[in-house]
């Protein structure tokens, strides 16, 4: 008697023998190599044996057929659905927020030099100052607001990103102008403009925004040095600080003016591949 | 990385959705489950590699969510599947086939398959995948996604376009009643 332990046959449950078992076993190939082959999958030396097994036994035929089956008639009603729309609320889904957290941005969805992180800190330091601002001394017109995807900007705003060339200002409120200062193609796909708000014909603050597929601009990366903000920060500051962030999206170089006019008529049509 | 993989990930919606379908037999249950694969994968996108396979990672996250309710309904006493499945298509695929296949006849055949087994046909023979990358994905060694997976195929076959001659049935040989629901079976 063996020293190995015996399974109980109660405790294990009993496959009944497969009526094909012989058959195959007759014909020397498995049922995996039979599916294997009808799969186009099957190593070459084992193709022959499969090819001599078929001939000698023509129920290993029909069993082909079922594989054969399982991957073309059987599969058709569900390729269908691949050339349905796919339902709005699943995209959605897929696109999330679709804004950086900001751990996002420290992890390296920009390049991680050292230059953009602190760039990166600045950023995050200025907008709780223009916050401060924001809440003493509310703005006549939203500038921003926050939804779902990120940081947008008002209509206004939008209207002035799509319509107005780099180096002319558009008013977007009493006090407040956007000046684009040029525009380029980012590494995500989209375009992207870098931007100035100037207040009462003096700069204040400046941001990049990209445009995205929606047709919505939204804010990458903002400035916020507003009056009575305390801390103001310089203009060279900003400029580098935004210079840091662009550089770390630019795919290529910056439009020249007429790019970029070419593209303001077109609608901002994507660049192609 | 986020934007990119969000971009991939709505490249891959039709396929993931094709995926849960055949999963759950059920356009509405499909479109929760890829609804919920996507908040999941978004919630973890640090867990993924980049420079692996996004789909394989997105169907392992839909695969799991799909199992864990299955287990919940199973512990509920559900038998939703298959009784869905034949009020749409008859207690047999083939009653409701005409010229051609459709998505509620295979559907109620796959719904009689095990759990296990549905996973192994939406990823092989509905999505392509290798053998391997099911096994992969499935975290089960090749030789039995191989075996799981021509039992599935025959029984496949036989519920779609009727039994194989005497002899060589899987469902003659079966130890499931015909319609129970089995989620451990290979």
């Amino acid at each position: 008697m063996s020293g190995a332990p015996e399974k109980s046959p109660t405790l294990e449950k009993q496959e009944p023998p497969d009526p094909l078992a012989p058959v195959l076993a007759k014909a020397g190939i498995t049922m995996e190599e039979l599916m294997a082959y009808a799969d186009g999958v099957l190593a070459p030396d084992r193709r022959a044996a499969v090819r001599a097994a078929l001939e000698g036994h023509p129920d290993l035929m029909q069993l082909l057929e079922t594989f054969l089956f399982t991957k073309g008639a059987f599969v058709r009603p569900f390729d269908e659905l691949l050339s349905k729309p796919v339902p709005r609320k699943l995209v959605k889904a897929a696109r999330g927020r679709g804004w950086p957290s900001i751990r996002e941005l420290w992890r390296g969805l920009y390049p991680p030099n050292p230059a953009f992180r602190t760039a990166v800190f600045a950023v995050a330091l200025a907008a709780v100052v223009l916050a401060g601002w924001l809440v003493s001394h509310p703005p006549p017109e939203n500038v921003v607001f926050l939804d779902e995807s990120g940081l947008v900007p008002s209509q206004l705003l939008q209207r002035a990103l799509e319509e107005t060339p780099s180096g002319r200002s558009t008013r977007i409120a009493k006090h407040l102008s956007i000046r684009p200062k040029l525009t380029f193609y980012g590494k995500q796909k989209s375009w992207c403009r870098q931007y100035d708000l100037v207040w009462d014909s003096k700069l204040q603050a400046g941001g990049l925004a990209c445009r995205g597929e929606d047709g919505v601009w939204r804010v990458h990366v903002g400035t916020g040095a507003l009056p009575a903000a305390g801390d103001i920060q310089p203009a060279d500051e900003q400029e580098k600080i935004l210079q840091d962030a662009r550089r770390g999206i630019i795919d290529g170089t910056s439009l020249r003016l007429s790019e970029e006019e070419d593209l303001i008529r077109n609608g901002w049509k994507p660049r192609s591949p | 990385m986020t934007d990119e993989f969000r971009t991939r990930m709505v490249e891959l919606l039709p396929r993931l959705r094709r995926f849960a379908v055949a999963l759950t037999g059920d356009l509405d249950q499909a479109d929760d489950l890829v609804q919920e694969t996507c908040a999941r994968a978004l919630s973890r996108v640090e867990q993924w590699q980049p420079g692996t396979r996004l789909d394989s990672w997105m169907y392992r996250i839909a695969q799991n969510l799909w199992l864990d309710r299955a287990r919940a309904r199973k512990v509920r006493g559900e038998q939703v599947d298959v009784e869905a499945a034949e009020a749409l298509a008859g207690p047999d695929g083939r009653e409701v086939m005409e010229s051609r296949l459709t998505l509620d006849a295979v559907s109620a055949a796959m719904a009689h398959l095990p759990n296990e087994q549905r996973v192994l046909i939406a990823l092989v023979c509905i999505d392509g995948l290798s053998y391997k990358e099911a096994a992969e994905i499935t975290e089960t060694p090749i030789g039995t996604v191989m075996s799981r997976l021509a039992r599935a195929r025959r029984e496949l076959h036989e519920r779609l376009e009727g039994p194989l001659p005497e002899g060589i049935s899987v469902r003659g040989r079966s130890s499931r009643s015909p319609t129970s629901k089995s989620g451990s079976s290979a």
